[in-house]
């Protein structure tokens, strides 16, 4: 015992004495400045650090000074973020030693977080891209996610909603659900977002936007609550290995961001300010006034029957021309669409040395929508600090706390559907005015909504250097966010009664972490690397409604509740959650001479969104990496300045059902014996087997440096496998309960990413360009569905009115549509088939009544089972809803003139390519021609409608048309029969490719000693535009502004054009 | 330098072998056209009247089965087991290639928008639709009886084929009536093919009545109904066949009470050129007769020579006659008598159609 206890006081005497044991040598004083190797400038805040372990010694003061007191002959490093680091040996005696740093491009060197733990990219084998805080300033945004189009190869980022505040969708490596709610267009894919992990606190950003377009509440996911000038980094890992341990909830992929720290001895104040000008896209053209009228009487009298003629004169709107109330020319669209005017400001200041430092970041962001009455203004504080008292010992620190509001006229956001019905009424009707309001117009514009998230984070971590190499960490973090919305129609907008709405909801998330991390090194040849770690989370969420059909007048706007008869109550909604979550993760990393690389991690994960039977799932994954540039055989090429091939295979898992999905639900059920009972709800039976999702992964990929810097290549091919997707079946009419949610459905993702980047110019040079271009391809396959529906299950929609049903079928791109084939259109009568059979006209809907028989100038549609009979046995899967290949570029072009001032030019744009969208804009502008009569509710005259000319369509205008594709429009007569404009057809599916420049930035950075004149440290000033312009051969308006299944409906939110004026000053 | 590349040629190579034809690597499954386990026919017995194009459209429900399809009847049998393969034996029939409109001007003009096909007699189509032509007749088929033992049912399977797979859909039956080949047909027993009467086995004969509007019976002076009885009138419409002919004509004849023909020119308002669609009309003081396409109505879209003209969009099943003449009536109020008729005829042949006013003349001079 006492030997142990000798031998273990050796050990640690050895180890915490070992430094001192070195021997004594003469100290030298060296100073210098330290440079900017591309503008020249000098440098503020650079880390001067000797010593091994490395000791950080000073920073560079506010001129670029150092002066550090150092060994004779030591060796200083310089190290700065995002710039190569400088490792330079003194010579003895040497006491100036001045530096000039470069900006590090080198994508090997860049450090990457896995599993919470920093480690170079060179040593790490998963797949993951990097995109710089600097790439996602310039053009204010509400949601920093937009600014990520298009960067990085197979995160597929779509910009479908203009609407202040809301996102897009966003999706790392093809679909990872079938899963879709409600119809028509508003058909909504469940987000599969993937998981944001902001300075290390885990952030799930689908939270507002689960539950489809028709939610409840205010609807802004947390995501947009980060103010983007606060980020430094961003950071996307695609494969298994790199998201293996954010395993519960990392199976989409993980995006990590980092804040900015605290960097700079001396304090910093620096400002940006963004004016900006929202503009509205070109919306569509529509004919007004008379020639409106004179287009419906023209249909009425070409092809209206014969008692349509006699209607006409009991239409005033079409017969009463001199009377002054449908004697206008409207613009109604205009009544709704403005340009808005917006600013956006942002104060940070951060300090601080090696031992503290500190950020504070805060900011102000108004955005006013083009839709009047619709905004997002955000608020937000966020600070941070750094500190570490010793070496051994540091702790970080966050708080975040932001406040949005967001005005929603009377759409849910995502969707305008008031303004979308307004904007088709007839322009013969009398605008809103002074004298004449229109109650729809007024719910649009007046209605009053106060909502918003607010939102408040922190976050703790604090770290111990046990021994050298062996770290604790512990981190706590938690999160409240409070939804809230209240909205009030007045009575004049509502049928003459006022309404009101209110919301509240609230989320929390508690979570902790604790690590243990160890890292040996022997002989310099192998390295070792173990990070042990445990999580938690404790997550709760629950929100109600109650609303008051009618209050009493205008101005009782509340306290709610003075009637029960027209309150509507409301209550809990279903979207209440109580989640914990439990994981344990080890993760071990060897490698020989950085040379060879094996990863291994291994995560259990235990939720309780699983059913009970089975609350943890195990989740491994394994990862190798060959560095082949640092063979022999390699080293001696010039151009190769790194090279590696990957490889690896994992897996992760994310909890998806409810808690009524396992449990079922419980509700009030009637009286018995005069006590109130509770009851099982006999929708949904429960099913304790429920799994999470379970996505497996397999990548290889190869990352080649060449010719010094000037080209980086970096191609990943991976296989991506869904299972256990939840999936509801319908029960048999004669067991109790009627659905039944199962784990049944799989899909598989296969594809390739490339991403190239590429500095032609020399480094020296004083133009500094470079150009970078990315691609994915992905395929997704349905490769399950649940037993009983033997290869193909369709979705039909049949309430919303569009009938176009989605299709999933077994080996086959997972959510394809289910629609009529169009093929043309009928040059004439005599070109129409005929049943040999019966010798009856090819008809639609049924072989009865003469007027189905289609005619010349209807539109030619697949009979594909050959009975001479249009109906939903014609039906076809067609199409694939999801894009297969995305990506982007960009080129960005400086110069450094002179005098040091830089100019400097950014031009990013995206593209998607092969998909299919539904175009049910141009299906809806045809429509609007079926009903000249503006025929509601068998009422004639009492909905008219605008008309938008069409004769820009290849229509059939009489026998010889023949390579016409659009049918004869204007027969509202026959098409009442014909329904050649149907939604359910091949017509409306158009190519959904485009390209699209996203961005441009013109921006000029004033010299420092210009801007030192005026007593600033840094002035830059930018000019930018977004959405700029988008090339498609798609004819609807924008290929991008459609739903996350490819339907282009006109009542979402027009994305703007957007002009930017800012300025960054740094005092 | 050799060795260089050597190794990189290899890796290469082994990159392409890694990098390509990853659909086959993962064993994904390949799309097939979806064929359900629940598609069905809605209808499963069919009872056809022989003689006639029989079509059930509509009746197989694929249950989103991709289609195209094909489809076969196999297994043709009777109730017992035997064969009743001779069912699907091809026989020549009609099919149509272009529309008819009802303004053809000749019966080779309608001729030449339909053609001569061999198809078996029982077909089915690639919609699954079943198809029983003209040309199954009581030759082939036993027509049912008012009892149908099982060892006379015709059964047959149907198989649904696309790359999906194979299915069979089995036990679908035929129990055809016998032909009856023209409508009205009141007057023959749909089970025996005899006169009809009124009860099994009874003597009361079953008659056809056409619709009489506006007729005064001479010398009653009152008006004349179709199935007035007695004083009040009775008219008979008979539907048969002429011997002799081309087997493409239909004439037109009224009988008066004695059985002596009417001249029709009596009816002195018709609208001989709008009767039916026919041509080289031959009016003698006996009948007027016209070359004609079979069946009558040839197909069954409306023209103005069926029952409620062109605008009656959901009809062309039937033909519709009417015969009209005008005379002076008591106070010189011009009066019209109307005798008109709906019907169709499914065989070819040489037919007339007869009003028989049998026991009381209609009135045409003026009073």
């Amino acid at each position: 015992m006492r030997k142990q206890v000798i031998l273990l006081s050796i050990f640690f005497s050895c180890i915490f004495l070992c430094k001192d044991l070195v021997a004594q040598t003469k100290k030298v004083t060296v100073s210098g400045t330290v440079k900017d190797g591309g503008s020249n400038d000098t440098m503020v805040g650079v880390s001067v650090a000797t010593g091994k372990p490395l000791k950080v010694l000073t920073q560079t003061d506010s001129k670029g000074h150092y002066s550090v007191s150092v060994d004779d002959g030591a060796t200083l490093v310089f190290t700065y973020v995002s710039y190569g680091t400088k490792t330079i040996k003194l010579n003895a005696g040497q006491t100036t030693l001045n530096v000039t740093l470069k900006e590090d491009n080198k994508t090997m060197e860049e450090v990457v977080i896995r599993g919470y733990q920093k480690r170079t990219r060179e040593v790490t084998t998963g797949s993951s891209f990097i995109v710089s805080g600097k790439e996602v300033q310039d053009v204010p945004v509400s949601n920093v996610e937009q600014l990520l189009q298009g960067k990085v190869a197979g995160l597929n980022i779509q910009l479908n909603t203009g609407a202040p505040g809301l996102r897009g969708t966003i999706n790392i490596r093809g679909l990872s659900t079938i899963s879709t709610t409600g119809s028509g267009n508003e058909t909504f894919l469940q987000p599969t977002s993937p998981l944001y992990v902001i300075d290390g606190v885990p952030m799930d950003a689908d939270k507002a936007s689960e539950y489809g377009f028709q939610q409840q509440g205010p609807g802004v996911s947390p995501i947009s609550l980060i103010p983007q000038e606060d980020i430094a980094s961003i950071e996307v890992l695609k494969d298994a290995t790199a998201t293996a341990l954010y395993g519960s909830r990392g199976a989409y992929g993980v995006i990590l961001i980092q804040t900015v720290r605290g960097n700079s001895a001396v304090p910093r104040i620096r400002y940006t300010g963004n004016f900006y000008m929202n503009a509205i896209p070109k919306l569509r053209s529509i004919l007004g006034g008379n020639a409106e009228r004179e287009l419906k009487l023209y249909q009425i009298n070409t092809y209206g029957r014969f008692r349509d003629q006699y209607m006409v004169s009991n239409t005033p709107f079409l017969a009463d021309s001199l009377n002054p109330y449908y004697n206008n020319s409207t613009d109604w669209q205009g009544v709704f669409y403005q340009n808005t005017y917006n600013q956006t400001h942002n104060v940070q200041l951060d300090g601080g040395d090696t031992k503290f430092s500190y950020k504070t970041n805060l900011s102000y962001f108004s955005d006013k929508g083009i839709i009047k009455n619709t905004g997002f203004d955000r608020y937000s504080l966020n600070m941070n600090m750094d500190y570490k008292p010793t070496e051994r010992i540091s702790f970080f620190g966050s708080i975040r706390g932001n406040v949005g509001k967001i005005k929603k006229a009377n759409g849910v956001g995502l969707l305008q559907t008031g303004v979308a019905a307004d904007g088709q009424k007839s322009s013969l009707l009398p605008g809103p005015s002074f004298f004449q309001a229109t109650s729809s117009v007024l719910s649009a514009l007046q209605t009053n909504t106060d909502a918003g998230p607010k939102n408040l984070n922190t976050y703790i971590e604090g770290r111990y250097e046990l021994i050298p190499g062996l770290n604790l960490t512990s981190a706590a973090s938690y999160d409240y966010n409070v939804d809230t919305e209240d909205t009030f129609t007045p009575a004049a907008a509502n049928d003459q009664f006022a309404k009101i709405y209110s919301f509240y909801g609230y989320t929390s998330q508690l979570y902790n972490r604790n690590n243990v991390s160890y890292t040996r090194s022997l002989n310099e040849k192998h390295n070792f690397f173990l990070n042990l770690f445990s999580e938690m989370y404790i997550k709760k969420g629950q929100s109600s409604i109650t609303r008051l059909e009618r209050s009493p007048n205008d101005q009782f706007q509340g306290p709610l509740g003075y009637d029960g008869y027209y309150s509507r109550g409301g209550g809990i909604l279903t979207s209440f959650y109580d989640q914990n979550q439990i994981s344990f993760a080890a993760a071990f990393t060897y490698d020989f001479e950085k040379k060879y690389i094996f990863d291994l991690t291994y995560r259990i994960d235990g939720t309780s969104n699983n059913g009970n039977k089975e609350p943890y799932s195990k989740n491994p994954s394994v990862g190798l990496k060959w560095n082949f540039n640092k063979e022999n055989w390699l080293k001696d090429l010039k151009w190769l300045n790194y090279g590696d091939i990957r490889v690896t295979a994992g897996r992760n898992i994310f909890p998806v059902g409810n808690l009524i999905d396992i449990y079922g639900k419980y509700i009030p059920r009637g009286f018995y014996n005069n006590n109130p009972r509770v009851g099982i709800d006999y929708e949904y039976v429960p099913n304790p087997l429920l799994r999470p999702k379970k996505v497996t992964q397999f990548n290889l990929g190869f990352d080649l440096g060449l010719f010094n810097g000037k080209l980086d290549v970096i191609f990943d091919t991976y296989y991506k496998k869904v299972d256990n997707e939840l999936f509801v079946s319908q029960l048999s009419n004669t067991l109790a309960f009627s659905k039944y949610t199962s784990n049944d459905a799989a899909l598989a993702n296969y594809g390739y990413e490339l991403s190239f980047t590429s500095r032609p110019l020399a480094k020296d040079s004083k133009f500094n360009w470079t150009i970078s271009v990315n691609g994915a391809w992905n395929n997704d396959v349905l490769t399950k569905l649940p037993e009983e529906y033997n290869g193909q299950f369709i979705e039909f929609d049949f309430n919303s009115g569009y009938s176009q049903h989605l299709a999933k079928r077994i080996g086959r791109n997972s959510l394809a549509n289910y629609l009529y084939v169009n093929q043309g259109v009928y040059d004439s009568t005599n070109d129409v088939p005929i049943d040999p059979v019966t010798g009856l006209r090819y008809r639609n809907n049924d072989s009865g009544d003469f007027l189905n028989s289609f005619q010349g100038g209807d539109a030619r549609f697949y009979d594909a089972n050959g009975d001479y009979v249009l109906d939903s046995r014609d039906l076809q899967v067609v199409g694939n809803t999801q894009p297969v290949l995305t990506g982007g570029m960009s080129n960005t072009l400086s110069y450094t003139m002179p005098s040091g001032s830089t100019l400097s030019l950014n031009i990013y744009a995206t593209y998607t390519a092969k998909r299919s969208i539904l175009n049910n804009a141009l299906a809806d502008r045809l429509r609007l021609l079926n009903n000249p009569f503006g025929i509601k509710d068998g009422v004639y005259g009492k909905n008219p409608l605008t008309v938008v000319p069409v004769n820009d369509l290849n229509m059939w205008t009489g026998p010889g048309s023949t390579n016409a594709r659009f049918a004869n429009a204007y027969d509202y007569a026959h098409n009442a029969f014909a329904n050649n404009y149907r939604y359910e057809q091949t017509l409306w599916m158009e190519t959904g490719s485009y390209f699209k420049i996203n961005q441009i930035t013109l921006s000029y950075s004033f010299a420092k000693k210009m801007a030192r004149r005026i007593g600033l440290n840094n002035i830059r000033t930018f000019l930018s535009a977004s959405n700029i312009v988008t090339f498609s051969p798609y004819t609807g308006p924008n290929p991008e502004g459609v739903t996350a299944i490819g339907r282009d409906g006109s009542n979402g939110y027009p994305v703007p054009r957007v002009y930017n004026l800012g300025f960054n000053v740094e005092f | 330098m050799y060795n260089i590349l050597k190794y990189r040629v290899v890796l290469f190579l082994a990159m392409i072998i890694a990098f390509s034809g990853c659909r086959k690597i993962f064993d994904l499954p390949e799309e097939k056209d979806y064929l359900s386990t629940k598609m069905t026919y809605a209808m499963t017995e069919f009872s056809p009247t022989l003689g006639r194009l029989n079509l059930y459209q509509g009746i197989f429900n694929p249950d989103n089965s991709s289609a195209p399809m094909t489809f076969e009847i196999v297994n043709a049998r009777f109730g017992d087991g035997r064969s009743a393969e001779d069912m699907l034996a091809k026989k020549p029939v009609l099919v149509w290639t272009q529309e008819y409109t009802g303004n053809e001007k000749s019966v080779a003009e309608i001729d030449a928008k339909r053609k001569i096909e061999e198809r078996p007699m029982l077909e089915v189509r690639p919609s699954g639709d079943i198809i029983l032509w003209p040309s199954a007749t009581s030759e082939v088929f036993k027509p049912r009886d008012s009892v149908t033992y099982p060892q006379d049912i015709r059964y047959f399977d149907v198989k649904v084929k696309n790359s999906g797979g194979t299915r069979i859909i089995k036990n679908l039956s035929v129990i055809p009536y016998r032909e009856i080949p023209y409508f009205p047909a009141e007057d023959i027993n749909k089970f025996t093919g005899k006169p009809n009467t009124t009860t099994p086995n009874g003597t009361a004969l079953q008659h056809n009545y056409p619709n009489i509007s506006g007729m005064k019976g001479e010398g009653t002076n009152d008006d004349l109904f179709a199935n007035g009885g007695g004083l009040k009138g009775v008219v008979y419409t008979y539907i048969r066949k002429v011997p002799g002919g081309t087997g493409n004509s239909l004439r037109f004849k009224f009988l008066n009470k004695d059985s002596v023909a009417i001249n029709p020119a009596k009816f002195n308002e018709t609208k001989w050129d709008q009767l039916v669609h026919g041509f080289n009309m031959e009016r003698t003081s006996e009948y007027v007769k016209f070359d004609v396409a079979y069946p009558i109505p040839v197909a069954r879209i409306p023209t103005r020579f069926t029952a409620g003209g062109i605008t009656n969009t959901l009809g062309g099943s039937t033909a519709y006659v009417e015969f009209v003449y005008s005379r002076r009536g008591f106070g010189g109020a011009r009066e019209q008598g109307v005798i008109s008729q709906q019907f169709a005829i499914y065989e070819k042949g040489d037919w007339e159609i007869v009003f028989h006013f049998k026991t009381v003349n209609p009135k045409f001079e003026d009073e």
